[in-house]
């Protein structure tokens, strides 16, 4: 605990989770099974951005990117037939037995220390945080604050043009995806 | 610091370079369409994590701000993107762009 800190050995285990599951999207040969390597990524990068100190994000990450896009994903992959691409994969299956193996002992380490967090040996705290690495005079709790503020303060005409954009993209995602009667006959 | 050294900028900037080109090799090399976009969705969140990491390590919420806005263009690239495949299954048969090979509209 001298040199490396727990946030420090935290990050490296989500480091590793994050490269190797990213690796499992790439090089996975069943589309499905880069889906739910996608959905360990993702909820790797929420831990990830909850451990350098953007909450707000973090939840934002699980809601928008597990939640409604890996679903819609998910989705299309079952509406068409998905078949096993001819696909040469790197990694024998000893290396990729060893890869899952890893996954699973990096998460097994992130669970270990999450419960010495809980049962409060952990310097997560954000009493023992060093203040020039957070945000300089605001806790963590205010910093969704600053977000929201600054957010519909200077950013609002951008705002507004996002939530335009998204509209536009519902509209013309159902355009795109309808069957068009005229030329299908 | 010393023993209360945080993680410093370099070390998340390194990781989220290397999410970068592991997406990038995923969009490069392979043939399925659905993966490709998963890849571009990996190479996204990579650019988020480095926007995320420089708000916090410089002190300025704009990147996060940024990053909420990465998110929604996101989802619409998706949407959209999800949509392409089906209108190019329901013509070809096939997501593998190999079997994409003429332009004309059938």
């Amino acid at each position: 605990m001298e040199e490396i800190s727990l946030r420090q050995t935290l990050f490296y285990c989500f480091a590793f989770v994050l490269i190797g599951s990213a690796s499992g999207v790439v090089f996975h040969r069943n589309p499905v099974k880069s889906a739910l390597f996608l959905i360990g990524f993702f909820v790797s990068l929420a831990a990830t951005y909850a451990l350098i100190g953007a909450e707000v994000l973090a939840t934002l990450q699980v809601l928008v990117y597990v939640g409604a896009i890996m679903v819609l994903f998910l989705f299309v992959i079952m509406l068409i037939a998905v078949r096993e691409e001819n696909f040469e994969s790197p990694l024998s299956n000893i290396g990729r037995a060893a890869l899952v193996g890893a996954l699973a002992l990096a998460f097994f380490i992130q669970i270990l220390l999450l419960l010495q967090i809980r049962i409060g040996k952990g310097d997560l705290n954000p009493a023992a945080q060093p203040v020039a690495a957070v945000t300089a005079g605001k806790q963590l709790n205010e910093t969704t604050q600053v977000i929201a503020v600054n957010l519909f303060r200077e950013h609002l005409i951008a705002f507004e043009l996002i939530s335009l954009l998204l509209l536009v993209a519902v509209v013309g995602a159902i355009m795109i995806a309808k069957r068009d009667r005229r030329t299908m006959g | 610091m010393g023993t209360d050294e945080f993680l410093s900028v370099r070390e998340i900037a390194i990781l989220a370079f290397l999410l970068f080109a592991i997406g990038a090799v995923g969009v490069l090399t392979r043939r399925n369409l659905i993966v490709i976009l998963m890849s571009v969705e990996i190479m996204l969140n990579s650019v988020n994590l480095l926007f995320v990491t420089f708000s916090r390590g410089f002190n300025d919420t704009t990147g996060q701000i940024m990053v909420l806005f990465v998110m929604a263009v996101a989802a619409a690239e998706a949407a959209i993107g999800l949509a392409l495949v089906i209108a190019l299954f329901r013509n070809t048969r096939s997501v593998i762009t190999d079997a994409m090979e003429n332009l004309k509209d059938s």
